[in-house]
């Protein structure tokens, strides 16, 4: 068996391999009885740790209503299928069987077309209280198609929240308070640092002075040394902003208030808050 | 572990939407199916929801699963994690729960797996499961049953991701001849 394989069998089993190495992995288990087994061996195992490692359904009904949600489902699949058959097939086909060469070659051929129309005109009563309930159906998918929206409209701003309080939690993150600097400002905003990538700096829930149109708040990092390098630039309207990151440990970050979507190469006014 | 049924008959029973089928899929694979998704959602309530909903899952897409690309469990277990974090992410359920961070659940992976009730059957595997090393034991949590991917783990475990691949092939390699 090829080592390549042999590799790639964890990353195959947690469904992480690309799609190319997807296809041949999958063509080479087609082909390679070996690695066949090497699978089945390893899944076997985990299989096993599964089981051992598994939980306790401490709920004795369970059972029941998940096939009476089974059954449920097959039955609504069921009328689906028995709707769309009765407009798409059935209609048509009794519709091209009426026709007035049948009327007139006989008797039993006019019997039988009689026969055929009260059939017919049953159809066409069951296929409009079809068309009724069908519409009724759909007509409630798009209720609670709308209502889904709403729902996921009120629920972003909880997101926001709940992705925040995340990112604050991780153990990987180092959060500091930047404030302002001058008596009697009650400006602030919170910079998260992701110690895990590279030092990564996030902007979270500004509080600033509102700015004029054309402007721009701009995030510096000053060293210890006196450098000072420009971390990206925010507006106010968003919770969170993901920035540079970091170059160098800082001895303190600040924020200003400048001209143009882009910013400045350097500050050009008083640091609005800063701190480390 | 349930051997009684062979996979290849229990999936004939499922294709065929045979109530007998679907018996002896709870009975034999809830369990384990129960314990992917609470690792992920540790909520038993919601978990039991994503519970349903991947039974109903495994029933509507039975056709989909093929032998020849691996074992039947394989194919469930890839299901309930899939659909446990497709669960945690989701709009709804982070509205409902917006304190818990993804964070907090694998924290919890570790402390819950030592308060499981005990079940006769298990005794024997949970103590063999016990055996194997703390370290091989977290990194086969993380990559088959929280749903990390290599690159995640070596960023979690803070270590270069030739090494997670190393010990996760070491830690799969100890538990075979532990379970063999």
């Amino acid at each position: 068996m090829s080592i390549k394989y042999d590799e790639w069998i964890p990353e195959y089993i947690a469904g992480q391999l690309n799609d190319e190495q997807l296809a041949e992995f999958e063509k080479a288990l087609g082909k390679n009885k070996s690695l066949q087994n090497e699978l089945n061996a390893t899944e076997t195992a985990l299989e096993a740790y599964a089981v051992a490692t598994g939980k306790e359904l401490n709920d004795v009904g369970l059972q029941n209503r998940i096939w009476e949600k089974l059954n449920a489902n097959n039955s609504a699949t069921a009328t689906t299928s028995m709707l769309s058959d009765g407009f798409n097939d059935e209609y048509p086909s009794v519709a091209q069987e009426f026709t007035i060469g049948n009327f007139m070659r006989s008797y039993i051929g006019i019997a039988a077309s009689v026969l055929l129309l009260m059939s017919l005109i049953g159809n066409i009563y069951l296929a409009n209280d079809a068309k009724y309930q069908k519409s009724n159906f759909l007509s409630t998918l798009e209720e609670k198609s709308l209502l889904q929206e709403r729902l996921n409209q009120v629920s972003s701003t909880s997101d926001l929240f709940a992705q925040e309080v995340a990112l604050l939690k991780s153990p990987n993150m180092k959060v500091c308070k930047l404030i302002s600097s001058e008596r009697g400002h009650n400006n602030s905003l919170l910079l998260a640092i992701d110690m895990a990538k590279d030092m990564q700096v996030m902007v979270m829930s500004p509080d600033l002075p509102s700015k004029p149109t054309g402007h721009s708040y701009q995030l510096w990092a000053i060293s210890a040394t006196g450098e000072i390098v420009c971390m990206g630039t925010f507006d106010s309207e968003k919770k969170i902003y993901t920035m540079k990151k970091l170059p160098f440990n800082p001895k303190e970050f600040g924020v200003t208030m400048e001209e143009g979507e882009f910013g400045m190469p350097q500050p050009t006014s008083e640091y609005l808050v800063r701190g480390i | 572990m349930p051997k009684i049924l062979p996979e290849s008959e229990l999936v004939a029973l499922l294709k065929n939407k045979d109530q007998k089928g679907f018996d002896y899929l709870y009975e034999n694979y809830s369990t384990a199916l129960f314990g992917i998704i609470n690792r992920i959602i540790p909520h038993e309530d919601d978990a039991k929801d994503v519970l349903q909903d991947v039974f109903v899952k495994i029933w509507n897409n039975i056709e989909s699963y093929s032998p020849q690309k691996g074992r039947f469990f394989t194919w469930m277990l890839n299901l309930a994690r899939n659909m446990s974090i497709d669960k945690l992410r989701s709009a709804n359920y982070k509205y409902h729960n917006k304190n818990l961070a993804i964070d907090d659940h694998m924290v919890n992976v570790f402390d819950k797996n030592q308060a499981y009730t005990e079940n006769v059957d298990r005794i024997g595997l949970r103590k063999v499961v016990s055996t194997l090393r703390a370290e091989y034991r977290e990194l086969i949590e993380l990559a088959y049953f929280s749903g990390f991917t290599q690159v995640e783990i070596a960023e979690k475990l803070e270590m270069p991701l030739g090494t997670v691949k190393t010990r996760l092939r070491s830690a799969i390699k100890e538990l075979r001849i532990k379970f063999d």
